[in-house]
């Protein structure tokens, strides 16, 4: 018979979990206390909390990138803040620039087929793959080439396909309005088709082959040079000449192809202008802080990797030149939000006149916007998990913050992960500077208030821990608006919330530096 | 050693004789603002007046002995004990709001306020060792820079109005025999001498074994511990010397500007002495100190707004009008960030290894009979390990031994940037005008930083960035128009670059990479994490 | 000549400022176990860590079916079809035995090609699928470590110290497999247990204070007493 005790010891409390549940009873005790407060105003109570949810998905954002890198490459990003500037200032000036006039309408639709609607018959593709082709058709097992290799044949043929053939379907359905739909979809799988069948497909997969190989070898040479190592040998690309098949499967794929240009090019017919001017904004700003991230680890991190001390100090500067170069394109005057720009449906509050009587009971003053960030944040954060949980470049990540030596001993190239890394920490806190921007005064400090932010959530929730880093944000969300909340009603300002989080970094590492769900060096 | 010395008879003149440099360099600060005032000031007698061009000058040089001192003891915690601060400013806002805070609130009289002022940042500082226990490397740092931010926040938080003036800060004045206004020849010669007793003291602890430690303590902690040093004896001696110096900083900022503000709290007055210990030389002596001159003086003729409007002449493309404070911070960024890349030991390291590189040079090279004297060729051209280019090697056979210099065969594209190099000089004469030609050259040495870069790190063909100079030189005269005569300035400028691009023309990997493996960079990369 | 699959050629390597390896020489034979031999410390690791482009080699060649492949990264060496083993089992604690699997895919669908034959070696690892790598025991991880290695094409694997640490039961176990592989693919073996050593390899290289000093077939050394006892110690 165990005594209660030994019962006790014999329960195993995962240091994770234990930690884990600090936090989300150190969160549920804010919201305790603000509930009591706001007891007689339910509508007050709401905000709080769905404003601490929208800071900490914004936060979010900036920390996704800084985590993962900070994990797999023990690089403190101190320029990740900036990276989320950067988006907010290109979205501004893309929308400030498109404005007005009705030219702008038709420009704006041309841009989105080229830019979006590849990416979209692309993920139709790929459904079309895991739902039809990969059930139904039965593949030898040995044969060495499917989806991989036609996945990449495929792309190029969509990204130049695809927008050929939604234009030319356009065009025609326009001249020939009663055959339009047969028309948009005879030409759209004519177009995409012969894009395919390899009129371009291996030039120009032999041309990025050869650029790459030239642009790699080439730097490789140089830093072996600085770093007095031999260079290395010169490989050659080779040509390959392309074989032509046309069976069952391509011809799925090719109608496939062809209903989603019809469909993209019927949506984005229907669309509202002010909605594709903000999506196209937001890709761009994407796109750019995708370029920034990249540019960022190939010329400034690279070269520091055997010197990380040099490196912190370089990330340190490289934020501030970022700042004084915005401040010298775009002024210190704050540009105000981009609030006028959003589109129609995400103006406005929670819920909506129409539903009112749905909610009777429920007076809130909650914006639109801030559902919409924080449905974002929440998609941003599912989807980097499965990225990192489901793809094969997740497991490289996962493994390679563990040991990347063993990864490259392996076959990857593991400093074309890094870089991928740092692209996408770039692309995802520049969109999460358009998203901010849309309810937060864009201005140069803009970099500097998001980093000490996301580094908090990054220390908070441990090294390297991506759960870890997800569950910090909203932590330090919930914390800065419930404490703005007393802040305010006591002191009259909001000053303190800022504060309260720094207090909160400066306690998790005083208590555990490794952060919730860190491991211990 | 010592002995030695304490043999010879007369030990003072001997320690002057070795350090003359820095005996001279005192003298010359010592005699400075009569030396400024004979230069600029019209009437004869004021050299001590507090109002005037010499006045200035002393105000300027006060800033770079206090920036001086704030870099130095910047670089005792980074550069000699390798911990990184992210958030030096808390000592120097502690000392300037300090200083306000017990002179308005508590009727302190100035001298006791400094005492209490050093006390506090001495217990700040004691926080902080606290702290390195149990943080490394980038925790610690970032503890720093959070610590710095809440003060910096909380300096702006109305609720603290009453004590600290919130956003608009305290002014308050000091006594008068330290006054800027009234008596600033005064604060000049005191803070000289805060500024000499802090560097000897840095100099005198480096050289005894506990600073020996400390160095030991930065290049292999573990190794320091398990050798018997209590490693955490020694960092709270380095924090705390290094914070109280920090304090001082700011104690000499309120005195001179007599005014505390947040932004004496800001993140800048982070970036300030970090930029400048790297500038000037990390884990060095003098480096900081340079790198602080380097900076303030800069910064005082790069912000004239003379020069705004040259600028703009050459950048008016882009903006109609240059903030040129803001061109000093961008331009300062940038500085920075190539010395980080490629300088990443500063000017006094770089120098000290230069010196170092160029006496094993002479005594592989010229004092080896066995060594064959023919010059490598073309480093860009080729990787190291290659022959040398065809067109080099018969320019060798065919010519007699020594017909021509052996820099022209090694360096045939220096001859070739001279060559360009000259032809603006050339078109300025002929124009009689040194407008393009200055242009010119000023796009030449800006854009040859970046394409240096550029060739070291792709291998470029150095042909490549001498078209894109000569694009850029062209395009610069097309640009400029210009009427103002002075064809003796082009020639100046122009031979004075020619030098510094045949220079540039010399393997510069070759110093980069020796840099790389210096002692220091070695144990840099062995201690890191 | 020509059925030589790696041929390591007098290299000379550093860690850091220290001269590791002074001249090291090996040729391994298609189809044939080699075991590098000698003393802790002798640079036997830092020769497998050359030839996988993972340590700074200054002079010298590494060949690889006659191609160079001294300059070339880490990755580069691996898709040419060289598998590595490496001492301490680095499996990927955080990743399941799946995932650690799959990672080592070089085209898509190798893992799934070659899952048959790799779990009728180890057939634990099938019942451990789907367990964290941190979860394994010694034994389980260092099968998972070599299950590692053949999941892509590979012709040459080089294994370090498989038997370190392990029970004599699973010593037999593991020994058993690198026999079964050695039909399919040539094996650079390093092996401490000279015992193991001698039953499975063809030929010997004794490395000694990085100079490879003595090379052959195992025959000539398993009655040679003297150059056991001079280079290896007590066998």
């Amino acid at each position: 018979m165990q005594t209660l005790r030994e019962r006790l010891k014999n329960i195993k409390v995962e240091s994770n979990t234990l930690w884990g549940g600090i936090a989300i009873g150190f969160m549920l005790l804010l919201l305790l206390l603000t509930f009591i407060d706001t007891v007689d105003d339910p509508r007050r109570f709401s905000q709080v909390v769905a404003g601490g949810l929208y800071q900490g998905m914004l936060v979010f954002m900036v920390a996704a990138g800084l985590s993962i890198v900070f994990g797999l490459m023990d690089v403190l990003n101190l320029a990740q803040g900036s990276l989320l500037m950067i988006g907010a200032y290109v979205g501004w000036d893309i929308l400030t620039r498109l404005s007005g006039s009705d030219d702008t309408n038709a420009f704006l639709l041309s841009v989105h087929v080229i830019a979006v609607a590849p990416l979209f018959v692309l993920l139709l593709l790929e459904l079309t793959e895991r739902l039809a082709i990969s059930r139904f058709m039965q593949r030898d097992p040995d044969t060495p080439s499917p989806p991989s290799a036609l996945g990449r044949q495929l792309t190029i043929a969509v990204l130049v396909g695809a927008p050929v053939g939604v234009l030319v379907g356009e065009f025609l359905a326009s001249d020939f309005s009663a055959t339009s739909d047969s028309m948009r979809i005879f030409f759209a799988v004519v177009v995409t088709g012969v894009a395919y069948l390899e009129v371009i497909r291996e030039p120009i997969l032999f041309a990025l082959r050869w650029a790459v190989n030239e642009i790699s070898m080439r730097f490789q040479r140089g830093l072996a040079m600085m770093m007095n190592q031999e260079p290395p040998t010169a490989h050659s690309v080779t040509y390959h000449e392309p074989e032509r098949t046309f069976d069952l499967e391509m011809g799925i794929r090719l109608v496939a192809i062809g209903l989603s240009t019809i469909v993209i090019a019927a949506v984005l017919n229907g669309t509202d202008p002010i909605t594709l001017r903000f999506g196209l904004a937001a890709v761009a700003a994407t796109f750019a802080g995708a370029v920034a991230g990249t540019v960022m680890e190939v010329i400034f991190i690279r070269p520091t990797y055997v010197r990380p001390f040099f490196q912190i100090v370089l990330t340190f500067g490289l934020a501030l030149v970022i700042r004084e170069a915005i401040i010298f394109r775009y002024d210190t005057t704050p540009k105000g939000t981009l609030a006028e720009f959003l589109p129609t449906p995400l103006q406005g509050t929670f819920p909506p006149a129409e539903l009112e009587g749905l909610f009777p009971n429920l007076e809130t003053t909650i914006f639109n916007y801030w559902i919409f960030m924080i449905v974002m944040g929440a998609l941003m954060m599912i989807g980097v998990q499965v990225l990192l949980m489901r793809t094969r470049i997740g497991i490289i990540i996962r493994a390679g913050v563990q040991d990347s030596e063993m990864v490259e001993a392996l076959g990857v190239n593991v400093r074309l992960v890094f870089t991928a890394v740092f692209t996408l920490g770039g692309a995802i806190a520049a969109l999460g500077g358009i998203i901010s921007g849309g309810f937060i005064n864009i201005d140069p400090i803009l970099g500097d208030l998001f980093l000490l932010q996301a580094v908090s959530v990054v220390i908070i929730g441990g090294l390297g821990s991506y759960a870890g880093t997800a569950l910090a944000s909203i932590l330090v969300g919930i914390t800065r608006s419930v404490t703005a909340y007393f802040s305010r009603q006591q002191f009259n300002t909001d000053g303190w919330a800022p504060i309260a989080v720094l207090a909160l970094l400066c306690i998790v590492l005083l208590i555990k530096p490794s952060g919730l769900f860190g491991r211990e060096h | 050693m010592i002995e030695e010395r304490l043999r010879r008879r007369n030990f003072i003149v001997q320690t002057i004789f070795d350090n003359w440099i820095y005996v001279l360099v005192v003298i010359f600060l010592w005699r400075f603002p009569y030396l400024v005032a004979d230069w600029t000031d019209s009437v004869a007698d004021p050299p001590r007046r507090a109002f005037g061009e010499s006045a200035f000058w002393q105000s300027v040089m006060i800033e770079a002995f206090l920036l001086a001192i704030l870099a130095m003891s910047y670089n005792l915690m980074l550069g000699f004990t390798g911990l990184i601060s992210l958030g030096h400013a808390s000592f120097f806002g502690i000392g300037v709001y300090s200083i306000a805070i017990l002179m308005t609130q508590y009727g302190r009289s100035y001298e006791s306020a400094i005492l209490v002022a050093l006390g506090i940042g001495v217990m700040v500082s004691l926080l902080w060792a606290v702290a390195a226990f149990r943080l490394k490397g980038v925790y610690f740092a970032l503890f720093t820079l959070a610590f710095a931010e809440i003060l910096f926040r909380m300096a702006r938080l109305s609720v603290f109005r009453d004590l600290t003036g919130g956003d608009d800060g305290i002014t308050r004045d000091v006594p008068d025999w330290i006054n800027p206004i009234k008596n600033r020849l005064q604060l000049y010669n005191v803070t000289l001498v805060c500024f000499v007793f802090i560097f000897l003291l840095i100099r005198r602890l480096m050289n005894s074994p506990t600073g020996q430690v400390l160095i030991a303590l930065r290049d292999n902690p573990t190794r320091a511990e398990t050798l018997g040093f209590n490693i955490h004896l020694y960092k709270t001696a380095s924090i705390v010397l290094s914070g109280t110096i920090g304090t001082l900083a700011g104690i000499i900022h309120i005195t001179l500007n007599s005014q505390a503000e947040p932004r004496t709290l800001g993140l800048d007055r982070t970036v300030d002495p970090l930029i400048m210990t790297l500038i000037g030389g990390l884990g060095t002596n003098p480096g900081p100190v340079m790198g602080a001159g380097f900076l303030r003086i800069g910064e005082h003729f790069l912000r004239t707004p003379e020069l705004a409007v040259d600028l703009n002449f050459l950048i008016y493309r882009y903006q109609t009008t240059i903030n040129s404070e803001n061109y000093w911070a961008l331009a300062l960024g940038v500085i920075f960030i190539i010395f980080v890349l490629a300088i990443p030991y500063g000017m006094v390291g770089s120098i000290n290894k230069t010196w170092v590189e160029a006496r094993r040079w002479m005594r592989r090279y010229l004092y080896n009979p066995l060594v064959r004297r023919f010059p490598r060729i073309s480093v860009y051209v080729q990787p190291i390990s290659g022959e040398p280019p065809a067109y080099a090697q018969a320019l060798a056979q065919k010519l007699p031994p020594m017909a021509l210099p052996q820099w022209l065969i090694a360096h045939p594209m220096g001859v070739i940037n001279t060559v360009t190099l000259l032809i603006p000089v050339l078109v300025g004469l002929a124009m009689w005008d040194w407008r393009p030609a200055a242009s010119w050259l000023l796009f030449f040495i800006l854009l040859s930083i970046p394409f240096r870069l550029g060739l070291l790190l792709l291998n470029i063909p150095e042909l490549i960035y001498l078209v894109a100079v000569v694009l850029a030189g062209g395009a610069t005269v097309l640009l400029s128009d210009g009427s103002d005569m002075n064809q003796a300035v082009a020639v100046v400028i122009g031979i004075v670059a020619a030098v510094i691009l045949l220079i540039g023309s010399i393997p510069v990997h070759r110093f980069l990479r020796s840099m790389a493996q210096t002692t220091l960079g070695r144990l840099w990369v062995t201690s890191g994490s | 000549m020509s059925d030589m699959v790696l041929e390591v050629d007098g290299i000379h390597t550093f860690i850091g400022q220290f001269h590791i390896l002074e001249g090291v020489n090996v040729a391994v034979r298609q189809g044939e176990i080699t075991v590098l031999l000698g003393r802790n410390g002798a640079g036997k690791t830092t020769t497998l860590r050359s030839v996988m482009g993972l340590a700074n080699v200054r002079t010298g060649d590494i060949r690889f079916y006659g191609k160079s492949i001294r300059q070339m990264p880490a990755y580069r060496i691996a898709q040419l079809g060289i598998g590595y083993v490496p001492e301490h089992r680095a499996i990927f604690r955080d990743l399941s035995v799946a995932e650690n699997l799959k990672i080592a895919e070089r085209s898509p669908g190798d893992l799934a090609r070659r899952q048959d034959f790799i779990y009728s070696i180890f057939p634990d690892l099938e019942r451990l699928r789907h367990l964290g790598g941190g979860q394994l025991s010694g034994g389980q991880q260092q099968m998972l470590s070599v299950a590692r290695a053949l999941v892509p094409e590979n012709r040459l694997l080089l294994i370090d110290e498989p038997s370190e640490g392990l029970a004599p039961v699973i010593i037999e176990q593991m020994m058993r497999a690198i026999r079964e592989l050695s039909a399919r693919m040539t094996i650079l073996l390093v092996e401490q247990n000279f015992r193991m050593a001698s039953e499975l390899a063809d030929r010997f290289v004794i490395i000694e204070e990085g100079q490879s000093v003595f090379s052959g077939p195992m025959s000539d050394l398993v009655g040679n007493d003297e150059l056991i006892n001079r280079y290896l110690g007590a066998a």
